[in-house]
């Protein structure tokens, strides 16, 4: 074999090898890159707005995102760009995760051009990526009061041409909010599926540490008092107990558990309600729930009230609780006490019987 | 849409409308001259007249880099589709090449290559040495019919040669006219990088290079940059075809099973592309990924297209070249296996004494 020969054999392996190795996919990040996104300084709180969905009923994002991993954005169906690539890249990492963690998260789309966007067309549009993501919409001046609140700019309307089609400046940023319903990253157009598939299942490790959930109350049997039910998760690694409850519709709050002694059920005040760590505890008729006393005002189905709950290791939580007939209610907690007990993870819940005075809250 | 004289990625939605791009024009009609331009000097300096076939190799040839460059295969090729993409590298760096080489004037290339292996330019050159069969064919070879040539083999192109006719005579001072040492220079490199090994090699590089995501979403972004990849896939196969497909060889003894051997290594080296395309968990060009869609097709789904076009269609393309190679080869060494059996026969009779 000639020297050419010789050289020529070398070159044509390395070509071989070098066909071979191109540059990996993106989805081996480097160990210290935290976030494909862009991640903020401050986390933006997530909102309170409502909006109509595709049905024509109002959707309240943060009663209806809440535990989920939300991802808002704002766009437009007749987007010819980033609306569609950001949707269809969404669809296709969302549909490759495990169920268990699809049915975590929460794709809202809130159109910023109503005029075009007719709640038939969202809903078709967004069908065609994924008929579990949200469609939104409401007046200009609703979705632009959402987006200032978000900081985002508020969208620019091009100058029709003359088929009257016209083009709509709006933010390409997905706004991603945790299930501690706050939004660390955002995600700016250029977010590739790589990125997505990274990020997603972490962003949904962000869970508060105390989640309360399911949280009705029943319309008063007599004038002034009324039982509230929920759900707690404790989502840290220590134990931890519900000790105080205080809304502003009720003079007193008390921790109670219903106990039977003699075929006979009464109730009992509790000092507290544990909630181990990893697990649940589930407040339903027939077991623990929380006493609402002295009511300020008459309450009514469909009435919402905002509910502190202070917790010994987390501090005091938000929730707000509807208002149902008792009647309904038992059907409803029944079944979904029943759903939570069987996916709850770690022990069950135990109230601590108080010694002294038991804690109450009131306002 | 933005204007472009060469097609590259755009951030605009996707129209089904006329676009044009005068680039793609000037370099196919740039590429055409050249082609004319070489026919005549052919023409003159061996007195070739290159036949029909030839011609049309070549007009295919043309008309294919023309249909992957312009509208709309060069525009949804360059920023929307990666499937598209691909049949733009099929076309441009599979398909092309070999029509175009075998489009050249092969008498005429055998001069210029004859000369480029010589050290001194100005001297004559004998046409056809290192022709066994003739200056059109070659083993394996790809001769067209109605290919006509001044010189044929054995004669050396020298004014006054016997044998050589008057055009003959014609073509033989323009064989011994002094050609520039840059024409020489170009084709002593010709002869190095059409060497099977580094061909290969050189093809290879380029298709991983220009496949790898980094590159290709740097440099479809830019006209100049997607104007680079187009012309250096059309380099690379031009240099990967010539010893297979070349209108003559610069190296005669590359044997048709060698070749054959040649496109098996092709097919093999491109199957890590194919792989890596297919079977990417997510889109690996930015660049497809990020474009507006077009008719609603998933970025996804369409890379993974792209990939199995690589494979399938470039293997219809290797394996169709490989199926007449070897029947050429098989053809040629069943009619070589008569010619000597015949001969062997004849002689056998003259040496046999005649018993009667």
């Amino acid at each position: 074999m000639s020297k050419l020969h010789r050289a020529a054999l070398v070159l044509a392996l390395l070509g071989l090898g070098l066909a071979g190795c191109g540059a990996g996919p993106r989805d081996q990040a480097p160990a210290d890159q935290e976030w494909r996104g862009m991640v903020l300084p401050q986390p933006i709180p997530k909102p309170d707005f409502v909006l109509t969905d595709t049905d024509g009923k109002p959707f309240d994002f943060r009663a209806e995102t809440d535990g989920y991993l939300t991802l808002l954005f704002f766009g437009y169906t007749y987007c010819p760009d980033v609306c569609p690539v950001h949707m269809a890249n969404l669809a296709y990492v969302i549909s490759g995760l495990p169920r268990h963690l699809q049915n975590q998260i929460k794709v809202v789309f809130v159109s910023v051009d109503p005029e075009r966007d007719t709640p038939e067309r969202i809903r078709e549009w967004l069908d065609a990526f994924d008929r579990r993501f949200i469609g939104l919409r409401g007046t200009k001046e609703e979705t632009d009061a959402v987006l200032r609140e978000l900081k985002l700019p508020t969208p620019v309307f091009e100058e029709p041409d003359e088929k009257g089609y016209y083009l709509v400046g709006h933010p390409s940023t997905i706004v991603a909010f945790t299930p501690d319903n706050q939004a660390p990253v955002l995600y700016p157009f250029g977010t590739r599926q790589a990125d997505w598939a990274y990020d997603l299942p972490r962003l949904l490790e962000i869970r508060p540490p105390i989640r309360v959930s399911r949280a009705y109350a029943a319309v008063p049997a007599t004038g002034d008092r009324t039982s509230l039910y929920l759900t707690i998760e404790n989502n840290s690694d220590e134990d931890d107990a519900l000790v105080v409850v205080s809304t502003d519709v009720a003079e007193r709050v008390e921790l109670h558990r219903q106990v039977s002694s003699g075929g006979m059920m009464r109730m009992e005040r509790v000092a507290e309600i544990e909630v181990p760590a990893g697990g649940t505890a589930t407040l339903q008729p027939g077991g623990l729930h929380i006493m609402l006393l002295d009511l300020r005002r008459p309450l009514a189905a469909g009435d919402e009230l905002g509910i502190d709950l202070t917790f010994r290791n987390a501090g005091r939580v938000r929730a707000r609780a509807e208002v149902r007939p008792y009647a309904e209610l038992e059907g409803l907690l029944g079944d979904e006490a029943r759903g939570a007990a069987a996916g709850a993870v770690g022990p069950a819940s135990r109230a601590r019987a108080g010694a002294g005075t038991p804690p109450s809250g009131g306002r | 849409m933005q204007f472009q004289w060469w097609c590259a990625a755009q951030t605009a939605a996707w129209e089904w409308t006329w676009r044009p791009y005068p680039g793609v024009w000037i370099f196919i009609a740039a590429l055409a001259f050249g082609y004319w331009a070489l026919l005549r000097r052919a023409r003159r300096v061996t007195g070739e007249t290159v036949g029909g076939a030839r011609v049309a190799s070549a007009v295919a040839g043309l008309l294919t880099l023309w249909l992957a460059l312009d509208w709309p295969i060069g525009a949804l090729g360059a920023g929307y589709l990666a499937s598209v993409h691909m049949v733009q590298f099929l076309l441009i760096g599979m398909i092309a090449p070999p029509l175009l080489l075998w489009g050249l004037p092969p008498a005429g290339l055998r001069v210029w290559l004859d000369g480029g292996a010589s050290d001194s330019p100005g001297t004559s050159s004998p046409i056809g040495a290192g022709l066994p069969d003739d200056v059109v064919g070659y083993p394996g070879g790809v001769g067209f019919p109605g290919d006509t040539v001044a010189a044929t083999a054995g004669v050396t192109a020298s004014p006054g040669a016997a044998g050589a006719t008057a055009s003959q005579g014609a073509a033989a001072r323009g064989a011994t006219t002094p050609r520039a040492p840059r024409l020489l220079r170009l084709a002593r490199v010709l002869r190095v990088v059409t060497h099977p090994l580094v061909a290969l090699f050189v093809f290879n590089a380029i298709v991983g290079a220009t496949h790898t995501p980094a590159v290709n979403d740097i440099l479809m972004v830019t006209q100049l940059g997607s104007f680079a990849i187009d012309i250096a896939w059309l380099v690379g196969g031009l240099i990967f075809w010539w010893p297979v497909a070349a209108a003559a060889p610069a190296r005669p003894s590359f044997h048709p099973l060698l070749k054959i051997g040649y496109l098996t290594a092709l097919a093999i080296a491109m199957t890590p592309v194919f792989l890596y395309l297919t079977f990417s968990d997510h889109p690996v060009y930015a660049v497809y990924e990020l474009a507006p869609r077009v008719n609603g097709i998933d970025a996804h789904a369409d890379q993974r297209v792209a990939g199995l076009i690589m494979k399938v269609v470039g293997g219809f393309i290797l394996m169709g070249v490989l199926s007449v190679l070897f029947f050429r080869w098989a053809t040629r060494a069943g009619d070589d296996m008569t010619a000597l059996q015949t001969a062997k026969a004849g002689a056998a009779e003259t040496a046999e004494p005649v018993m009667r």
